[in-house]
């Protein structure tokens, strides 16, 4: 049944840019951040999306999205001059995470407009499906 | 035996509009869900071209009768894009994905409101029917 579809095609897009928003967030609560596990300062992280097969037939073969991978940023850190800070390098320079919070809020509203876009879809569905439903209503 | 409903050109008529809308939502999930994927290419297909293929399979119940002169004839103009090629490749994005979000919002609400206008017309043939069977049982 197509409204089934629908709402599955739907749930992936809200799935992968929940997962986006997810990054975002880790991103900017690290954007201070100066150590790390792998050592170094924090990395910037980024979702990279990809057509999924949802087994649908047709030319709705590749209707889905997922998320194929998260990319670490390999861009240069930012350096600011701050002799005392405990992780200056011995000229007192400090590498802060590749993060720009600019670029992560604009990030941030495409993802929301987005999974909103995904929201107004599964209520399109939904109202589809109540109109139908209404069918048998005859009296 | 003689089928009340499927012998019913506005019912059947309204079968087909409600499968393809329901269809054609897929499809603009399928879009909206895939608005941040690289490469992707905006699917669609044209509801009034498909309606009016599967209509013509049966007897036609588009062509109205004229029986006097000042009587009009349905606008057969085609007010949505065969395919999403016109688009191309002005709306292309950089990461070669052309799914347009204006395009794709307003043909979720347009084919939510074919779909219950569909829905709306079916509900009423049956009420006409069942209308017609309460009357012929009352006496």
């Amino acid at each position: 049944m197509s409204i089934r579809q629908i709402l599955d095609i739907a749930s992936t897009g809200m799935a992968a840019q929940r997962l986006r928003v997810q990054l975002i967030a880790a991103n900017i609560a690290n954007s201070e951040t100066t150590r790390t596990k792998e050592g170094g300062p924090y990395r910037r992280k980024d979702a990279v999306f990809a057509s999924q097969d949802l087994g649908f037939a047709g030319a709705l073969a590749n209707a889905g999205v997922r998320v194929a991978g998260i990319k670490t940023s390999q861009e240069p850190f930012l350096t600011r001059y701050e002799p005392g800070h405990p992780d200056a390098d011995p000229d007192g320079v400090v590498s802060y995470p590749n993060v720009n919070s600019v670029e992560e809020m604009v990030n941030l509203t495409e993802a929301s407009r987005a999974y909103e876009a995904n929201i107004a879809v599964v209520r399109a569905a939904k109202a589809m499906a109540t109109s139908a439903l209404d069918i048998l209503r005859v009296q | 035996m003689f089928d009340i409903t499927s012998g019913n050109r506005m019912i059947q008529a309204m079968d087909q509009s409600l499968t393809l809308a329901s269809k054609r939502q897929a499809f603009i999930a399928s879009n909206l869900a895939n608005l941040d994927t690289p490469g992707y290419r905006t699917k669609d297909f044209s509801f009034e071209g498909a309606l009016k293929l599967a209509i013509d399979g049966q007897k036609s119940p588009t062509n109205l009768t004229a029986t006097h002169r000042m009587h009009l004839q349905g606008s057969t103009s085609s007010s949505l894009p065969a395919s999403t090629d016109a688009l191309k490749p002005n709306a292309e994005r950089n990461d070669g994905n052309d799914v347009n979000l204006d395009r794709e919002n307003m043909l979720l609400s347009r084919t939510q409101g074919a779909y219950q206008a569909a829905s709306t017309f079916m509900q009423v043939e049956l009420r006409k029917l069942y209308l017609l069977i309460r009357e012929a049982s009352a006496r």
